[in-house]
């Protein structure tokens, strides 16, 4: 030291003589450097550090201390008013950065250095929870969030706060959330307020033929998408031919549709998951709504059964266009037609009931059972002074899913979570025609007839489904998830049913389509490594395996891996790639997807689907407001097409010979810039997407665009909150006009006893494209608050400017014979007024 | 007075007709292809009609100047004449079942070709019984029962329609003015194996296809029933049916199911129309042979 102390006048080095190497001798050379970096170099080389304070330099021994024990917070949030569990609040930790997002139980793990933190909480529509915490040991902590003043967990009118609200969480941009107060912020169509079309207006998303709900994500069909239920699949989502979902909005909490990236317990889709979670039911006392539009009625209730440990949601909703229909046309027209005879309507009833074992353990009963039905029928009836005569015919088409599951959610201690799960979920279509004759002779009853046939068609399929899975927190850095299912699908390709009653004789004959079962067994693994403060990656594989009939199987591993920077506090760059399978096909007609297309499995002749995609996304989020944008490629392949001269096949003889297998690509970028906070609130939309596909028995094996290859979409939706409890929303939607055939030439064809007929000779398959879709939609709410109910009016416009949007494009005459060209449109301008009533 | 328009407006917008004409985008590509027809029936005089085909949206043009040779088994061709509008007369050619025909063709500006084929065997409609039947959906049907026989020695491919022939009635003021005689192709379905066995029955009601891998050399029977009442009314009097049994050859049965199948996907807002699918290189339509049986059934006793 004392070359340094030489160096220093005036300085003083303090030390204990015991730490210095005595009687050593160091050589140092430094050349341009100052003292301090000198002493600095010297000291660490020999395992000592110095401070100074004033003159002196106090040098010192360089401690390692042992790495401190980490700890475990784990716990649940629930909403202090209703003691719903809250999927999705977000955990900050001390210096404001989240480290948790509850899972769909509600429960939440982060790992903690030993010492004070102050941890905030936060969901939407709820104040923020902040709680100071002297950590020392393991936690398992219970939080209760506190609705906002001017909101409930129904509606909620004012602007509220905070990233939860925002549709991208964390830089996941391949995963849009959608909670049912933003649902609400769209206009309604006929007074529904549907999730679906909600999730429908986000990036990457493209509409089906005007007004349809059907979802075609990033390239891919209406029937890649897996729809889940509290993790229910529902086989066909629709009512009113696919207007609205089968989502009653009363028991929607959240959604969640995921583009890519799904997590390890979710497959057997090639397009998207779009995840339901329903509502559990208010704990502490009795609540509920009724609501009337112009097309369902609808109640609601919810509330504790016994005690606060068990919960419940019950709703019920129908369709009343018949009652409607029949009095008008008796009122208006003083028609008896409409009385019964000519119907269409549809229903479905949610049930919930969750039990609370104590604040880690909980179990849930969920059961969906809808049905759409649609009818037509005659009967004439004479009677004179011989003979009474009826004759009547009956058609009756109905459709709809039944759904029951049993999920126990289950947290230990260390905040490790098990989920299992078990459920049943069921499609069915079924098509009858009945005709009955009745004729009684008033003089010779010997010759009275009382006939009667039936004609009875079926299709449909069935899940059985058991799983099991784990989330684990095996430290700061590894989070894992893993689990198995198995199951076994059921389908039902066609019963058919004849049934006569002639002469007093009842013949029935059936032919059943073999059922066919396949069992699926599906292991699972997923891991999240926190990489740095900055990288993130999350692994994931899911190995399926379908056991065809014949002893063959399907072995369909689902590789996915997300890699994630983020930048600062509020930005993400986010990189997926994936390869998704999809054992069952959906025989869908081109354009429509009714309630009579076949779900099919995977066969020898025609393995399962496929698709590989990979997409990188940005986001930046601020507390009001967020912009993320993505570009994907994703290449398809085993993609099912009916074949130009096919029959519809509507049941499962010979549906091999009908289709045909192709490829496909889609490929494009999304925008999305949204507000989520103050008066004005709302998102802007933009998709860009090319999307062909390759058959070789299609368009002479030449690349053609899919039919909803629609390049540019763009939907903005802005909610204005005028005063309180009076506010104002918008939705205008834009796309590109969908792909379709036309035939580029004419001749005519003869036949012996067949007048000559147009034959036409149609070029590249979707040579055409049709107008551009636009539409603007507008509605009020007022909503007025008394001492019992809250009163919701909703009065809204859909097509204001009344555009004919194409649904289908037809070739045909004019009135003046001339062959023409003809767009058809549906869903013209429409008001629509509906009242919501809800139980304070 | 202005509110009450408003309502009216918005009333009126509310319930338009979505259906509306559209211009057509011509596509530069329009296939100018010839199209030949020629069918050949025993004990008839064969004819052909020749055109091409046209833009969507252009008039039908017809082909005058083709040649045309049919060869009846081992003897000299014999020369299509042109009756103008694109019909041509094979004049001398009588065709008896089991014939083998070969036809040349050349139509200016298209590559010639030829084709061969054979004249199926006869088919005899032996017996036709009827009478009513409560079909599911349909009701009380009038049906048909045919009896007929064909040869087992060749894949035989049948072809059935049913015309009506009806006096229909013209009034003025409730008084009949004028009466005519009128024959109409009506609907006719069947759920009999052989019917059901071939999928493009679904696509038309006007005829019946069915090939004989059923009924293969052996009598058999076909029942079907037709949805018409077949009841005598004041605008119509129904007289008689008129059944034709035709036995055709395969590329007649392939062109038929094809064509039903292309009318009928015309009309469907879900399916593009197939081609129709012929037999002649380089060319649409077909050139094929039947035989034929009809049989006359009296409705009025």
């Amino acid at each position: 030291m004392s070359g340094f102390e030489s160096m220093l006048p005036g300085t003083s080095f303090q030390y204990d003589a015991a730490i210095v190497p005595a009687n050593r001798n160091f050589n140092l050379h430094y050349h341009q450097v100052s003292i301090r970096f000198a002493l600095n170099d010297f000291l660490q080389s020999i395992g000592l550090y110095h401070t100074v304070k004033g003159n002196s330099v106090i040098i010192m021994r360089k401690i390692t201390l042992p790495e401190p024990t980490r700890y475990t917070l784990s716990g649940r949030v629930t909403s202090a008013n209703s003691g719903e569990f809250l999927n999705g609040a977000i955990i900050f930790n001390s210096d404001g950065k989240p480290a948790a997002i509850t899972s769909e139980a509600g429960f939440f793990t982060v790992i903690l250095m030993p010492g004070v933190h102050v941890i905030a909480i936060s969901y939407p529509g709820f104040f923020t929870l902040t709680d100071t915490i002297s950590v020392d040991r393991n936690f398992v902590l219970a939080y209760e969030l506190l609705p906002k003043p001017d909101s409930t967990d129904e509606i909620l009118i004012t602007a509220i706060k905070g990233r939860g609200m925002q549709s991208v969480q964390f830089g996941q941009t391949e995963h849009n959330e959608v909670n049912n107060i933003k649902m609400r912020w769209l206009p309604q169509l006929l007074g529904e307020t549907d999730i679906v079309r909600t999730m429908g207006l986000m990036p990457g998303v493209v509409a089906g033929s005007e007004g349809m709900l059907g979802l075609y994500i990033r390239g891919g069909a209406a029937d890649q998408n897996l729809v889940l239920l509290d993790d229910i699949p529902l086989f066909n989502s629709y009512h009113l031919y696919g207007i609205f979902s089968v989502f009653n909005d009363d028991v929607v909490k959240n959604a969640t549709l995921m583009k890519g990236s799904f997590p390890g317990r979710f497959g057997g889709r090639l397009s998207s998951v779009i995840s339901v979670q329903s509502k559990e039911g208010n704990n502490t006392k009795l609540g509920g709504s009724l609501n009337i539009g112009l097309l369902s009625a609808k109640l609601f209730l919810e509330g504790p059964i016994g005690g606060k440990n068990t919960t419940f949601i019950f709703s019920a909703r129908r369709s009343h266009l018949d009652f409607l229909a029949a009095t008008a046309s008796r009122l208006v027209l003083r028609d008896d037609s409409f009385n019964g005879n000519n119907l269409y309507y549809f229903w479905d009833v949610n049930l919930r009931i969750t039990h609370r074992f104590n604040p880690r353990s909980r179990i849930s009963l969920g059961i969906y059972n809808g049905r759409d039905v649609g009818g037509l029928s005659e009967s004439v009836e004479t009677e004179n002074a011989d003979l009474y005569s009826r004759e009547r015919r009956k058609q009756l088409t109905g459709w709809g899913n039944s759904a029951i599951g049993l999920r126990w959610l289950y947290q230990r201690r260390s905040g490790t979570e098990f989920v299992t799960r078990l459920h049943l979920t069921r499609y069915d279509y079924d098509y009858t025609q009945e005709y009955s004759l009745r004729r009684e002779q008033k003089n010779s009853p010997d010759k009275n007839i009382d006939d009667f046939t039936r004609y009875k068609l079926q299709n449909g399929i069935q899940d059985i489904e058991a799983a099991f899975l784990i989330r684990k927190r095996i430290n700061k850095i590894i989070k894992l998830e893993t689990g198995v299912a198995a199951a076994i699908h059921r389908f039902i390709p066609g019963n058919r049913n004849l049934f006569s009653r002639i002469n007093g004789t009842e013949t029935e004959l059936t032919y059943n389509d073999d059922r066919i079962n396949v069992p699926e067994i599906s292991i699972f693994a997923e891991s999240y490594f926190n990489l740095s403060n900055h990288w993130s990656l999350t692994t994931g594989l899911r190995m399926s395996n379908y056991f065809l009939s014949n002893n063959n199987y399907y072995t369909l591993p689902e590789p996915r891996i997300n890699l994630k920077r983020r930048f600062g506090k509020h930005d993400y760059l986010n990189f997926t790639a994936s390869r998704n399978w999809q054992f069952f096909h959906l025989l869908n007609n081109l354009s429509l997807g009714l309630p009579s297309d076949l779900w099919v499995p995977s066969s020898d002749r025609f393995k399962p689907g496929s698709a590989d995609q990979i997409a990188i996304g940005y986001s930046h989020s601020h507390k009001s407001w967020a912009v993320s944008s993505s570009a994907f490629f994703k290449s398809f392949k085993n993609l099912l097409e009916y074949k130009n001269d096919a029959g519809y096949v509507t049941t499962g003889n010979y549906w091999e010979d009908a289709v045909t297998a192709g490829s496909g690509e889609a490929y494009g970028a999304e925008l999305l810039a949204e507000k989520t906070a103050g008066r004005l609130k709302g998102w802007i939309a933009y998709t860009l997407m090319w999307n062909n596909r390759w058959f070789s028995d299609l368009n002479n094996g030449r690349a053609f665009p899919s039919r909803y290859d629609r390049r540019h979409n763009v939907y903005v939706t802005a909610n204005y909150n005028i005063r309180k409890g009076l506010e104002f929303s918008l939705a205008w939607t834009y796309a590109s006009g969908f792909a379709y055939t036309l035939p580029i030439g004419v001749y005519y064809s003869a036949a012996p006893g067949d007048p000559y007929r147009e034959i036409f000779i149609y070029g590249d398959r979707n040579n055409a494209r049709a107008a551009d879709n636009h539409r603007l939609d507008l509605a009020f709410n007022l909503e007025k608050t008394g001492k019992w109910f809250q009163r919701i009016w909703t009065i809204g416009v859909f097509n204001v400017y009344n555009r004919f949007n194409p649904f289908y494009v037809t070739m045909g005459y004019n009135d003046a014979g001339e062959r023409k060209l003809f767009q058809v449109s549906m869903l013209p301008l429409m008001p629509n007024v509906s009242f919501k009533m809800i139980l304070k | 007075m202005s509110r009450k328009i408003l309502y009216i407006a918005v009333l009126v917008l509310s319930f338009t007709a979505c259906i509306k004409e559209i211009p057509y985008q011509p596509d530069n590509n329009i296939p100018k292809l010839p199209v030949l027809h020629i069918f050949i029936s025993p004990d008839s005089v064969v004819t052909a009609d020749c055109n091409i085909s046209t833009g969507v949206f252009a008039s039908a043009q017809t082909i005058d100047n083709a040649v045309f040779l049919l060869q009846q088994n081992d003897s000299i061709p014999t020369n299509a004449v042109a009756m103008g509008s694109g019909a041509y007369k094979f004049p001398g050619l009588n065709y008896k079942a089991g014939d083998i025909f070969r036809l040349d063709a050349t139509i200016p500006g298209y590559p010639a070709f030829g084709l061969e084929g054979k004249i199926p065997n006869s088919i005899i409609i032996e017996k036709a019984d009827t009478g009513r039947l409560l079909v599911p959906g349909s009701g009380n049907s009038f049906f048909i029962n045919i009896t007929f026989t064909d040869s087992a020695l060749y894949d035989n491919f049948y072809r059935l329609q049913i015309f009506k022939i009806s006096m229909k009635y013209k009034y003025n003021n409730g008084f009949i003015i004028d009466s005519f005689i009128s024959k109409d192709l009506i609907s006719i379905y069947s759920t009999e194996l052989p019917v059901a066995e071939n999928n493009f029955n679904n696509y038309s009601s006007r005829e019946i296809n069915f090939s004989d891998a059923t009924f293969n050399g052996v009598k058999s029977s076909l029942l079907f029933y037709t949805a018409d009442k077949l009841l005598p009314g004041k605008m119509e009097k129904p007289m008689k049916l008129e059944i034709h049994l035709q036995n055709i050859d395969k590329s007649l049965y392939q062109y038929f199911n094809t064509r039903n199948a292309h009318i009928w996907q015309q009309q469907s807002i879900s399916q593009v129309p197939g081609a129709v699918l012929g037999n002649l290189p380089g060319a649409l339509g077909v050139a094929g042979a039947y035989t034929e049986d009809v049989v006359l059934l009296n409705l009025i006793k």
